[in-house]
């Protein structure tokens, strides 16, 4: 007997008995006893993977940046600006307090201010970083933006969609742009998992779980007055602004809301279905003060994605030939998205490049224009009233 | 306009995203400055393969117009083909514009741009990539063909399994372009089952047997029908008075047969005949190559013979008169 049919008569018989012993167990025991080896089968071979740290390159223009903030958040990027190949942090702002000299010394900047005047009167800066709290960000932005350099700004840009309305026409009536940081774009899961789903057929839903911890985070005192006033639109933004990135534009938004404005919004419930071209729908449930794990699966004809949280996840894929009909396999993070916060990398990236080649950053990256959109619809689904017809 | 030249491809599918990968491997005739799809699934996927390409991506048209490109490639599925193309000449694009076959999913959508296209009287130039065109191989056949050596031609025949309007619709063209002369009708029997694939189960593309009626009499017969013992072997024949024309399957090579004797012609096909597309494109950048691209009213004439045949089907596998008239004109098939 030769080695094919060897092969051959041993997969008739072994074939029908794993089959056999795979269905005759309940599901957690089925894939604990049978999941590690269908993964380590198939891994290789159909999770899409790729690295995007940057190869040293001492052609780059160099970049200066002026940096904005200092807080928790901002060592987000500082860490990942840092890194970057020909990115000097060049200026920093802040508010004069010792986290600002923390951040001063440990990342080299060259000059610190406190004066927000003589830092933007700076001529010697190619864009500008604003990651500050979002009573102050819309401010800051503007006047980044007015001085005619690109601005990376935290989300959300404002807390209305007339904020960020005037954010983008100050960035074009100066003839720069800005970004804003919509990191979960970036995720380097999420950008594996849709390059699988691009080969099992046309995405036809998604489904979205973004709870928030509103209570929580109230009583804690870890929100200020004006964050828990626009806590949807701080909070929720990046689970509503990643559908329309993976979808597009929503032909009609059915939506459903209760704040519950009288009582601190606890408990409050935002519930949301979205039409899209191509029949596809997708729907958002934001439902505070439950726990605190987002989900997300994107649906295609022959696969999906889902990320829980959105940090982790698998591609699976229909493959009737297969045990179950379905084939799953992890997502690999990029390594910088393990050794700083996921997608700031990759996003942080995209804005530097976009500064060397002076034209406005394209997708994945979120430009003010394209936030604006997604604030639109945010206040479509905050204010339902406006959102049963049609767009 | 000089090398490289700046493409801009529509539809990052299967397809768009092999040309866009064919494409970077060679930068000194090719910049790809621009990719437009709806689906960022599509952008990951070109990621996953070009990780380092930092080529801007597009949701529209519009967007894309601003990177100032040479050329467009329209490679959406053929129901979105008309609609792009027409965003890109509203956009103010006057270049060349290279659209994906089948041109379109309806005839009177085909008819409908070309009108369009009159009223506007657009300066650029658009043709469609039924690529085999600009194949070395095919060429040469064709070449044959009309130079009467062999006499004229008395029958053809492609055989092969695969969907009617992908690769089918190739030999449709090839079909039209080899009889030279208008066909007159068309009957065909299809299965009543298409294989639901990557394009996902909203398209239809069953493959059949069609018989296409030429106004000089030939016959061509195309069977497309995976199937036990199908007449062999695969590849398109062309017979003519005095010999014989054959392109194998795997479009290895043109066999000639007449009196003198059975001669090989080697094929040109490299990279499952990404170089004939990429012919195709550099016909209609630069009039020097020698090939002539197919043109949208030849596209709109090989998509009537398709349009045909599933209206044969549906009517029993009576023949089906062309030109196409009345309300069989307007059929939309469910193809990409």
């Amino acid at each position: 007997m030769n080695r094919n049919a060897f092969k051959q008569s041993a997969k008739k018989l072994i074939g029908p008995l794993y089959r056999k012993a795979r269905e005759a167990l309940p599901a957690p025991v089925r894939n604990e006893v049978f999941g590690y080896w269908e993964y380590h089968r198939t891994r290789h071979g159909q999770s899409p993977y790729w690295e995007r740290r940057e190869q040293p390159d001492a052609t780059r223009r160099l970049v200066r940046l002026g940096f904005v903030g200092a807080g928790r958040y901002a060592q987000n990027h500082l860490k990942v600006l840092a890194q970057l190949d020909r990115v000097e942090l060049s200026a920093l702002l802040t508010t004069g307090g010792p986290r600002g000299q923390a951040a001063a010394r440990e990342f080299g900047f060259k000059r610190t201010f406190t004066d927000a005047d003589a830092f933007f009167a700076q001529s010697d800066l190619d864009a500008f970083v604003v990651v500050v709290p979002p009573e102050f960000l819309k401010g800051l932005a503007l006047r980044g933006l007015a001085t005619g350099k690109p601005v990376l700004l935290e989300k959300p840009p404002g807390v209305t969609a007339a904020d960020a309305a005037e954010l983008t026409l100050c960035a074009q009536a100066h003839g720069t742009f800005g970004m804003v940081c919509m990191n979960r774009r970036f995720f380097s899961v999420l950008e594996h998992g849709l390059a699988h789903l691009a080969s099992c057929g046309p995405i036809r839903a998604m489904t979205v779980e973004i709870p928030q911890q509103v209570t929580r985070d109230r009583q804690s005192g870890r929100v200020s007055a004006f964050d828990h006033e626009h806590y949807f639109m701080r909070m929720s933004i990046h689970g509503v602004d990643l559908v329309r990135y993976v979808l597009g534009e929503p032909l009609s938004v059915h939506a459903v809301a209760h704040p519950n404005r009288e009582g601190h919004n606890a408990s409050a419930t935002f519930a949301t279905v979205l039409e899209f071209p191509g029949n596809a729908v997708a729907t958002i449930t934001d439902a505070w003060d439950t726990p605190h794990v987002w989900r997300i699966k994107i649906t295609a004809e022959q696969g999906w994605v889902e990320l829980e949280p959105l940090e982790h996840g698998f591609i699976a894929t229909a493959r009737p030939e297969l045990h179950g009909g379905v084939q799953k396999t992890a997502l690999r993070p990029d390594p910088v998205d393990v050794e700083f916060r996921e997608g700031v990398y990759a996003q942080d990236l995209a804005f530097v490049e976009a500064v060397r080649a002076k034209t406005p950053p394209t997708l994945p990256a979120c430009t003010l224009e394209d936030a604006h959109q997604t604030m639109l619809l945010m206040e479509r689904i905050l204010h339902p009233s406006n959102s049963s017809h049609s767009k | 306009m000089s090398h490289p030249y700046r493409i801009a491809i529509v539809g990052l599918g299967v397809h768009g995203t092999g040309i866009a990968g064919r494409l970077l491997e060679n930068p000194a005739r090719f910049e790809l400055v621009a990719l437009v799809d709806a689906s960022v699934a599509t952008l990951m996927r070109f990621r996953s393969r070009s990780p380092r390409s930092r080529v801007p991506f597009f949701r529209s048209v519009a967007e894309a117009l601003r990177t100032q490109p040479d050329a467009f490639f329209v490679a959406t599925p053929a129901p979105a083909h008309v609609a792009g193309v027409r965003a890109i000449i509203e956009g103010g694009f006057s270049g060349p514009i290279l659209i994906e076959k089948p041109v379109s999913n309806s005839v009177s959508e085909v008819d409908g741009l070309l009108d369009w296209i009159s009223s506007t009287g657009w300066r650029g130039r658009a043709a469609v990539d039924f690529h085999r065109r600009c194949a070395g191989i095919y060429h040469e056949l064709h070449r044959h063909v009309r130079s009467g050596e062999l006499g004229a031609v008395v029958g053809m025949e492609f055989v092969r399994p695969c969907k009617l309007s992908m690769n089918g619709a190739h030999f449709a063209d090839l079909g039209n372009w080899y009889a030279g002369s208008a066909p007159v009708s068309v009957k065909a029997e299809l299965q009543e089952h298409s294989t639901i694939d990557h394009r996902g189960s909203a398209f239809f593309d069953p493959p059949g047997r069609v018989e296409v009626k030429y106004a000089s009499g030939v016959r061509f017969e195309l069977e497309t029908r995976q199937r036990e013992g199908a007449p062999g072997p695969f590849g398109m024949r062309v017979r003519l008075e005095h010999g014989e024309l054959f392109i194998d399957d795997e479009e290895t090579h043109l066999e000639i047969r007449s009196p003198q004797g059975v001669k090989r012609v080697a094929s040109d096909k490299v990279q499952f005949g990404y170089n004939w597309i990429e012919a195709t494109l550099l016909s209609l950048l630069d009039a020097s190559t020698g090939f002539t691209p197919c043109s949208l009213v030849e596209a709109r004439d090989a998509l009537a013979v398709i349009v045909a045949a599933h209206v044969s089907h549906q009517a029993g596998g009576r023949p089906v008169a062309l030109p196409l008239e009345g309300p069989e004109r307007s059929v939309a098939l469910r193809v990409a």
